[in-house]
């Protein structure tokens, strides 16, 4: 009888305390295996909540090279998505290489290419545009996948609908598809977000002093690891929970309001 | 209205759809083609709604020859109403906003509105002016579709099979509306396999099959005695049941 409290069907979803108690004890569990790891060692929360400056800049940073590439790579993922479809040969060859190219290489790889592999340019650009650049460039391929599949999940019929009707080219992407891909595309989209503030961290490897960057110095400085990334981890999931949030709530809204 | 079509040949892939089709119908409302499926109603029906173009052939449609370029196509069907089988209404718009779509981004009427509610008002949708789609029933749906294609003023409607995704009850509410269009004036090619409906509507009737008109005569005429073998035999097997 307990054990079936636990159980979470759709035909017998589980009780609410079964969920709080399941919660507390893995809670529980976790707590007491890393007292036990810690048990005896030293912590230097002290020395490293001296850098909390350092910290906050760092993250804000963060923050704002992922909200420019959040733009930049959405305005080339859309751009990326509608060449795709082009009739033009040329156009869609450039942008099948570029969707294909990224999504089939390290964002490091990337990054390294981008910044050591081509210095006559970029030794005249500032880190922080070859950052957006690169964030920009690698996760625009794949909302570029994103966007032709939302615009694919509307049919045949409707561009049929739209063409019996009068309506030109734009005017069908404007008024029939893009309403209707829009979504399609928006949950994986938040999702794709959240991806790309979390894969902002590799952006120190051009020392760009954006959070883990300064984790990674203020680790140096105190010799304290986990008084360093543990925050670091916390402050990557300060952006990205509520992201994952929204994109389970948009996901959601949209399944049912068909 | 009149339509002729003079060798009209279409194909797909390997399938011929129309071969060499010659149609010549002159008729004062209503134009109905009949015939088995895969026989090529709808594809001449594609044609004479500007959404395909033949490989070979011409049509001419009150007097006019069609051109074929996109270009001329895509002001070609601003002329004319096309309702599809499936409803084809855009979902994520209220009946009233599929109704607007047209009247105001490509016909720019100036009084859009009012016309739109005055098409949901003859065709008594105007308690459904606010519901999307999917909260409207079959019938509902086709209704709008219908309101939308007239809502233009179009010089005249095609349908292609309208109520075949309907249940008996619905078709009955769609085919009152399509026989009150008749009485209205409004010119209207048709293909539809509700028989009784075609007798008691068409002005003239087309035969199709194996992607040719066979025969193509005033009503009546037709259903009183089909003059090829092959409409003989297709009436009767419909009408056993």
């Amino acid at each position: 009888m307990i054990r079936r409290l636990f159980l979470d069907r759709p035909q017998a979803p589980a009780p609410l305390a079964a969920k709080v108690v399941t919660f507390a004890v893995l809670l529980l569990l976790l707590s007491l295996v890393c007292t036990g790891i810690l048990w005896g060692t030293t912590r230097q929360w002290l020395a490293v909540w001296g850098y909390r400056e350092a910290f906050w800049q760092g993250w804000l940073l963060t923050v704002g090279l992922s909200s420019a590439a959040l733009m930049g790579s959405s305005l080339i993922g859309v751009i990326a998505a509608l060449a795709r479809r082009s009739e033009i040969l040329v156009i869609r060859y450039i942008s099948t290489i570029y969707v294909n190219f990224v999504r089939g290489t390290p964002f490091l790889v990337l990054i390294l290419l981008l910044f050591y592999g081509v210095p006559q340019i970029t030794q005249h650009a500032s880190r922080l545009f070859v950052g957006v650049l690169a964030l920009s460039l690698f996760a625009g391929a794949y909302i570029a996948e994103i966007v032709r599949a939302g615009i694919e999940s509307v049919g045949q019929s409707q561009r049929e609908s739209a063409r019996a009707i009068g309506l030109t080219r734009t005017q069908t992407y404007r008024y029939v598809i893009f309403p209707q891909a829009i979504r399609h595309i928006l949950p994986p989209l938040t999702g794709q977000f959240a991806s790309l503030i979390k894969d902002s961290s590799l952006l120190f490897i051009i020392g760009l002093p954006e959070v883990t960057y300064t984790a990674q110095q203020i680790n140096s400085a105190t010799y304290s690891t986990l008084e360093s990334f543990l925050p670091l981890a916390l402050a990557y999931l300060a952006l990205t929970l509520p992201i994952a949030v929204l994109s389970n709530h948009l996901e959601r809204r949209f399944r049912y309001e068909t | 209205m009149r339509i002729v079509c003079s060798a009209v040949s279409k194909r797909y892939g390997p399938h011929q759809a129309l071969r060499d089709v010659t149609l010549e119908a002159s008729f004062a409302h209503t134009l109905v083609l009949i015939g088995p499926s895969g026989g090529g109603k709808s594809t001449i029906l594609r044609i004479l709604a500007g959404l395909e173009s033949p490989d070979t052939g011409r049509v001419e449609v009150n007097g006019r020859s069609l051109d074929f370029s996109e270009a001329a196509l895509a002001v070609y069907r601003r002329r004319i109403g096309v309702v599809f089988q499936s409803f084809n209404l855009f979902p994520h718009l209220t009946a009233r906003e599929n109704l607007l779509l047209p009247l105001e981004k490509v016909h720019r009427f100036a009084d859009a509105a009012a016309r739109a509610d005055r098409v949901l008002e003859r065709f008594r949708l105007t308690p459904h002016a606010h519901k999307k789609p999917a909260q409207l029933s079959g019938g509902q749906r086709q209704r709008v579709a219908i309101a939308r294609a007239l809502a233009i003023d179009p010089e005249f409607v095609l349908m292609d099979e309208p109520t075949s995704a309907l249940d008996p009850e619905m078709t009955a509410e769609v085919l009152d509306v399509i026989a009150d269009l008749r009485e209205a004036g409004q010119p209207l090619v048709l293909v539809t396999h509700e028989m009784g409906f075609a007798r008691k509507t068409a002005d003239c009737v087309a035969f199709v099959a194996d992607g040719v008109v066979r025969e193509c005569r005033p009503a009546e005429a037709f259903f009183a005695k089909p003059e090829t073998s092959e409409a003989r035999r297709f009436l009767e097997r419909i009408l056993k049941y």
